[in-house]
Parts: C-alpha cells; sequence; structure tokens
C-alpha cells in the first residue's frame, strides 16, 4: 500500500466513523417507543413520562375542538382497546371520526395521551377503503 | 373496453416471458433472428400495455362505475383534467402507469441499440422484461384495475380533493418516470456483467439513462415537497415521512453515480463501484415502491395495506442475487486501469464526495427501518423522528455541499499547495466577508452561518470557473463577453451543465437554511377587525365571507397584511367543504416574496365571526424552488446532446473536453 493510500484511508475511515457516530448519537437522541392502541394500553404505567408515537383510528366518542384555544380533545382506539387525546394545535383536513391518526406525545398523569404531533393518515393516491359492493 | 384491457395485460405477461426466453435461447444458441425476435416482443408488450392504459382512461371518461377502480377514483362532477390525473389516482392505476413507462424505456432502449451493443442486448432485453412482468403479475393477479363490482354505483367516490392539485397531477408521474428510469441502466449493467463487455462502452450508453431519470426524480421529489407545502397547511415542505425517504434514496445512489462514472469514464477506475451503484440505486427503487405499498413501515402516507409486499420481497431477493452474483464472477476483470496517485486531487474529492452520498443514503434507510430493526433486535418497536434524520444528515449534507465547490477546483492526479492558494483565496475571502456582514446584521444562528458560508463560497468557486472558462474562450476565440459564455457552455454542456445543477443546489440549501432556521410559526385568535404583528407582518382580520359552489362550500378569511405601515396584500385563508367526499379542506394563503413567505392558514372559525389562524413566515423559502429550476435547466444543458459528439467518443485516454478546457 503506498503511502498515499495510507492517507487516503485513513481519511475515508474518519468519514466513516463520524457517520456511524452521527447515526448512533441521533439515534439515542431521538426515539420513541412506537405502538399500537392495545399496545400502548397494556403498559399505559409503564410508559409514562416516555417519547411515544402511537397509531391508530378516531372512536366514535365525543370529539371536542376548542377554536379558540385550538385545543383538540377525543379518543383513539383500535379493537377494545382505547386512549384519551389531548392535542393542542390546528385540526388536519382528514381528521374526523374513523380516521387513521398517529400521534406522538407522551402520557400524562391521568393517563391522558399529550400529543405534540397529530397526522392523519395522508389521502395520497392510495384509496383507503375499497367500496364493498 | 375492460375485457380488452384485461386481455392486453395478459398477452402482455405471455409476451414477456417469451421475449426472456428467446433472448437467452437466442444467445446461447447464436441464432440472431431469435434475439431480433424478442426484441421485437418488447415493442409487443408495450404496445399491449399502452392498450390497458387506453381501455382504463376509456372506462374513467365515459364514467363506467362497473369497474371498481373508477368507483374509487373519481365521479361525474370531476373536470377532465382530474378524470385523467385519476388513472394514476389509485394503487392499481399507478402501477399501470409505472410498468407503461417502464415498457416505454425499454421500446426506447432497444430501438436505439438495434445496430449498437449487441452482445449487450440479449441479457438486457429478459432485465428489462423481468422487471415488466413483477407488475404485470400484480396487475393480473393481485390488483387489477379494470376488475368489475358485481353492481355499478350510479356515481364514483371521486378524487379526494386534496390530490385536486396540479401539482399532484404531475408529481406521481414524475416519480415513476423517475425510479423506472433506473431499470434501464441496470439492464445495461446486467448486460455487460453477463456479456463480459466490460469497457466503458456500456457506461457511455446509458449516460443520458442515468440523467434522465434522475432529472424526472429530482423534479418529482421538488414537486412532491411543494404539493405538501402549498397545500396541506403544516407550512413545511419535507418531514422525513418513510414515503419521502422511498424517493430519496434511489436518488442518492444515483447521484453518487452520476459523479463516480466520471472517474470510470476519464480514468478507468472505480469499475467494481459503480456497477455495485447502478444495482444498488435499482434496488433500492423497487424498494422504495415495495416500501409505499406493502404498508410495512406505517406512514402519514395512507398505504393500502395489501398482499403486494410479498410480490416486491421476492422479486428483488432474486434480481439482487442475480445482480451479485454475476457482479462478483466477474470481480477479476473489473480491476482499475489506474492507481490514485495523490490524496489532494480530484479522485479522491470524488471519492470523498461517494462516501458521503452513500453515507446519507444509509442513514435514511437506517432511519425509515429503524422500527422493524428495533423489533427484531430487541422486540420493541423504536421510531426515530424528524431530528434523528437533520441532526445525521445537515453535517453530512453541509459537508457534500463544500465538496462540491472544493472539488472543480482540485486538479486532476495531484493537486499542490500553489494550485490550491490560486484557487480558493478568493472564495474563502468571499465566504469570510460573507459570514461576516450576516453575523453583523444579527445573524446568531451558528449551523445558519456555517450553511451560508459554504453557501457563498461554493457560489463563488462555480462563479470563477464560469469566470476562468470564459475569458480563456475569449483569449482564443475572440468576440465578446457573451459570445465566448455562449460558447463555452455550448462546448462544454456536461460540464457547466454540472456546474449550473451545483448553483441550483446552493440556492436550495439557502432556502433550506432560512425556512428552517429563522421559521416563525404562531397560532392567533381574531375578532373581526382585530389586528396583530407576525414578524415584520401587521395582519388584520376583517371578515368571513362564504361562497357556494357545485362541488364544494367555501369559507374564507379577507385579511389585510401590511409592514412598517404601508400596505403589502390581502390575503385569503380558506376553508372548504366538498360535498362529494364529505371532506373539509384548508386551502392555505401564501405571499411568497424573494426575502420570505408569508402563509396563513384558517384553523377554524366561531359563529361569532371570531377566528383562529395559523401564521408561517419561512424566509428565503422561495431559493428552494428557484434552486430546483435551475438544478431542472442545468441538467437539460448536460443532457442535450453536443454537437459532433460521435467524434469526440473516442478509445479511452484520449483527450476529453474537459481536460482540453483544463489546459486552456
Amino acid at each position: 500500500m503506498s503511502k498515499q493510500h495510507v492517507k487516503l484511508s485513513i481519511g475515508a475511515a474518519i468519514v466513516v466513523a463520524s457517520m456511524v457516530y452521527l447515526m448512533f448519537s441521533g439515534a439515542t437522541g431521538s426515539t420513541m417507543y412506537y405502538m399500537t392502541v392495545p399496545e400502548l394500553h397494556q403498559q399505559v404505567a409503564a410508559m409514562q413520562g416516555e417519547a411515544i408515537r402511537v397509531s391508530g383510528k378516531v372512536t366514535a366518542d365525543p370529539i371536542h375542538w376548542d377554536v379558540r384555544n385550538l385545543q383538540l380533545t377525543f379518543t383513539m382506539g383500535e379493537g377494545e382497546a382505547s386512549v384519551p387525546v389531548s392535542y393542542k394545535g390546528v385540526k388536519p383536513d382528514m381528521f374526523q371520526i374513523g380516521a387513521d391518526v398517529i400521534v406522538e406525545g407522551q402520557i400524562g398523569q391521568d393517563g391522558t395521551l399529550i400529543a405534540s404531533h397529530l397526522m392523519t393518515s395522508c389521502p395520497s393516491k392510495y384509496e383507503e377503503e375499497k367500496p364493498t359492493s | 373496453m375492460n375485457d380488452v384491457g384485461g386481455a392486453a395485460l395478459q398477452f402482455a405477461f405471455v409476451a414477456a416471458l417469451y421475449a426472456i426466453a428467446t433472448a437467452l435461447i437466442g444467445v446461447r444458441t447464436g441464432r440472431q433472428e431469435l434475439i431480433r425476435s424478442a426484441e421485437r416482443a418488447t415493442f409487443g408488450v408495450f404496445a399491449l400495455v399502452s392498450v390497458a392504459m387506453i381501455a382504463l382512461l376509456f372506462a374513467i371518461l365515459t364514467h363506467d362505475f362497473r369497474v371498481q377502480y373508477v368507483t374509487s377514483v373519481s365521479n361525474l362532477s370531476m373536470p377532465i383534467f382530474y378524470l385523467i390525473a385519476s388513472l394514476w389516482g389509485g394503487q392499481e392505476g399507478s402501477m399501470l402507469l409505472w410498468l407503461w413507462v417502464l415498457t416505454l424505456y425499454g421500446a426506447i432502449a432497444v430501438a436505439q441499440n438495434l445496430h449498437r451493443n449487441r452482445e449487450l442486448m440479449p441479457y438486457v432485453v429478459p432485465t428489462l422484461m423481468a422487471t415488466s412482468i413483477l407488475f404485470l403479475a400484480i396487475l393480473i393477479f393481485a390488483e387489477n384495475p379494470f376488475h368489475e363490482l358485481a353492481q355499478a354505483p350510479l356515481d364514483g367516490q371521486g378524487l379526494n380533493p386534496l390530490l385536486q392539485n396540479p401539482l399532484m397531477v404531475i408529481h406521481p408521474p414524475n416519480l415513476y418516470l423517475g425510479f423506472v428510469g433506473f431499470a434501464v441502466p441496470f439492464s445495461f449493467a446486467i448486460g455487460a456483467l453477463a456479456s463480459g463487455r466490460l469497457d466503458s462502452q456500456w457506461i457511455r450508453s446509458i449516460r443520458r439513462w442515468t440523467l434522465i431519470p434522475w432529472l424526472f426524480l429530482t423534479v418529482g421529489i421538488l414537486l412532491g415537497g411543494q404539493w405538501a407545502y402549498v397545500e396541506l397547511g403544516w407550512g413545511g415542505y419535507w418531514a422525513w415521512d418513510p414515503v419521502e425517504n422511498a424517493s430519496l434514496l434511489p436518488w442518492l445512489t444515483a447521484t453518487a453515480f452520476l459523479h463516480s462514472v466520471m472517474i470510470q469514464e476519464k480514468k478507468g477506475m472505480l469499475k467494481v463501484w459503480n456497477m455495485s451503484l447502478v444495482i444498488l440505486t435499482y434496488g433500492l427503487s423497487i424498494f422504495g415502491t415495495f416500501l409505499t405499498r406493502s404498508g410495512v413501515i406505517s406512514s402519514v402516507h395512507a398505504f393500502a395495506e395489501s398482499s403486494l409486499g410479498v410480490y416486491f420481497l421476492i422479486y428483488l431477493a432474486i434480481a439482487l442475487t442475480i445482480a451479485v452474483a454475476l457482479l462478483v464472477w466477474r470481480l477479476p476483470e473489473l480491476r482499475s486501469d489506474h492507481r490514485l496517485e495523490s490524496v489532494l486531487s480530484r479522485e479522491s474529492s470524488f471519492l470523498f464526495n461517494n462516501l458521503f452520498f452513500v453515507g446519507i443514503m444509509f442513514s435514511v434507510l437506517w432511519g425509515t427501518m429503524f422500527p422493524i430493526i428495533s423489533e427484531a433486535v430487541r422486540g420493541v418497536k423504536i421510531s426515530v423522528a424528524a431530528p434523528f434524520f437533520n441532526q445525521v444528515n445537515v453535517p453530512l449534507g453541509l459537508a457534500l455541499l463544500l465538496l462540491s465547490g472544493v472539488c472543480p477546483l482540485i486538479a486532476w492526479r495531484r493537486g499542490s499547495v500553489r494550485n490550491f492558494q490560486r484557487n480558493f483565496l478568493n472564495p474563502l475571502v468571499v465566504s469570510l466577508l460573507g459570514v461576516a456582514v450576516l453575523y453583523g446584521s444579527g445573524i446568531r444562528h451558528v449551523v445558519a452561518l456555517i450553511s451560508l458560508s459554504i453557501c457563498l463560497f461554493t457560489f463563488s468557486t462555480i462563479v470563477l470557473e464560469f469566470y476562468r472558462g470564459t475569458r480563456a474562450r475569449r483569449a482564443s476565440t475572440g468576440g465578446t463577453a457573451w459570445q465566448a459564455f455562449f460558447s463555452l457552455m455550448t462546448r462544454n454542456r456536461r460540464r457547466y451543465g454540472g456546474y449550473t445543477i451545483h448553483f441550483g443546489v446552493v440556492l436550495i440549501f439557502v432556502g433550506i437554511t432560512g425556512s428552517s432556521a429563522y421559521k416563525i410559526e404562531r397560532d392567533i385568535v381574531l375578532d373581526p377587525m382585530e389586528q396583530t404583528t407576525v414578524g415584520d407582518f401587521a395582519l388584520r382580520y376583517e371578515t368571513l365571507e362564504s361562497d357556494l359552489q357545485p362541488t364544494h362550500e367555501s369559507i374564507r378569511a379577507r385579511v389585510e397584511v401590511s409592514r412598517n405601515g404601508r400596505y403589502v396584500t390581502t390575503l385569503f385563508p380558506e376553508r372548504r367543504f366538498y360535498f362529494a367526499q364529505n371532506q373539509p379542506t384548508t386551502e392555505v394563503a401564501l405571499r411568497t416574496s424573494l426575502l420570505e413567505d408569508l402563509y396563513i392558514i384558517l384553523a377554524g372559525f366561531e359563529p361569532s365571526g371570531t377566528a383562529t389562524f395559523k401564521v408561517f413566515v419561512n424566509p428565503l423559502m422561495v431559493w428552494l424552488w428557484l434552486g430546483g429550476l435551475v438544478m431542472i435547466i442545468g441538467t437539460l444543458i448536460a443532457i442535450w446532446p453536443e454537437r459532433g459528439q460521435s467524434a469526440r467518443i473516442g478509445a479511452p485516454g484520449t483527450p476529453t473536453t474537459e481536460t482540453a478546457a483544463e489546459q486552456g
């Protein structure tokens, strides 16, 4: 191996090492437990204070939308399990009963999921439900 | 017509199988007529898939609601523009479009090579047809676009109103033209590996075949971002969502390839690496389609959760196994013609460029797949959010931008200290002066300062390159500076097209920096005639106006915008309610200027007239879109055929335009 190759390999190794470092340090800093509502239901207590990302559907329970304070409260569920959600922000267009939602946030003292992000499944190119004939 | 469409797909399936078999038998037995027959079959596949496309379009335009697909994406009240768009507005239709683009590309590639690359074609044809078969199989067995309902409804459900936007009409075809296009370079790579014609001929043949899909993918990604920005109303354009990442992954490896292929053409180095990048890009474009279609990773984009994933995974496993096996088999023949001579050379800067691109690709892939990886390893699904992607990719992206400024200024083979001083002093001074000015004007955001200083540096190296080239050209040919400049551009399209693309990238970085470091986001509640300020803007909410349209009801707020006491504009953030889809939509009110975007959405209102707004001020936002435009122009310059190009394509080692220009 020539001297230049050694230098180049060292340079490349430094770059690769810093990229790997970035990837692992970044991953530990911004992870969230990712679960469905039934999975959350089983371990609500354990999840208190953890950053979580929960997917489920908006249930038929009453939805409160306080326009003045941009406060949205609803229940999300899947199957038998459900969890109350409180979100401060704009109600997304696709938000309605039965919509698939992904919520990011933390479980509060009273078991409410305090959401920092609320995403409805974007309609995208793909239809959600096929019409039944 | 529906039966015709379905039958056309089945015939296409048979024809594609026939093409694979005859091409391979033809090459084994040396019977040219069989290979010719296989090539004709690829035209046949294209014609048959076109028939299926026309049949589906016919069903949509004639409102044939017996067809389930037509019912799910269109209705009677939709204008013709969106009716055509609904051809790719749903799962089955978009797969059909994917397939049609693929067979179109395949037919063009075959037609171009009827007298060239004859050793490669017996393998190129089967590779292209194998990809077609994947999609044909899905369309015939799993997602038949012509599936009929037992009872036709009176009207369809219509295209989702959020998709009824011109950007959304052209965005998917662009992405497909990009994604699908990488199948052609891949098939040539397989052709080169299988036939053993490993000289740089195949690389030259696919030069445009990589740039064109790359252009479409670039445009597709930008359009997707712009659609998200103007339509979804969250004030951003990129969220590191799995679907977005899926489009970015092959773009990153393709961009790496576009750079490293120059090293192979000029120096005969990096042959294995380039081959791997082509295979990887193709693999990632199939993988991306799999990600978006299988529902394996949940995303904000509603995936149809379907059994499609299996098809993609099986196909991907087979394709990659064959490709890697071929590559390993040919490894001894893929040695470099030259060795690297210096760390400070353009060759090595290309190596680092590739390292960064592939590094970014891995980090994006890692982040996207994290829930699956963590579930497999630790048994818990853990996802990583946007901060992860930003933390990793901001430094890597900035390093790449810096490299794009440094790279053209380093000499081939071996750089020197003098070469460095001569080339870097001015850009460095410009960049430092710029930072001083920015700091003086009150900018304290460290990352923004670093980013903008790199932008300035790279920008000035590009200007320097253009200036030097023009001066040299003028010295040798005379004429005005403009004449010299244009003659420079037209004679070195690829090189100066490349610099133009880099300039576009600089603008994009400026836009991203401004809009992320200095974004203002405010929620405000106002009574009619009440006023508030956001950033420099004074906003006065005057009244609510309502309007009834055939398809929707609209309520809009009248907001008067002024700055420093001077009237600027009146904006109308709006909410609509679409009757057919029973869905509200938010229509963003946007005022764009070179300095910043004012972005207002009407979040809600009360019967009293009190309204809630979400207001964003996104500085320098428009530079992102302008940069995209410059990238497109640059790519078109690079793609455009050079005059007398055939004369210039000589054996490797002949001076190319680029080295000639450097000597000038």
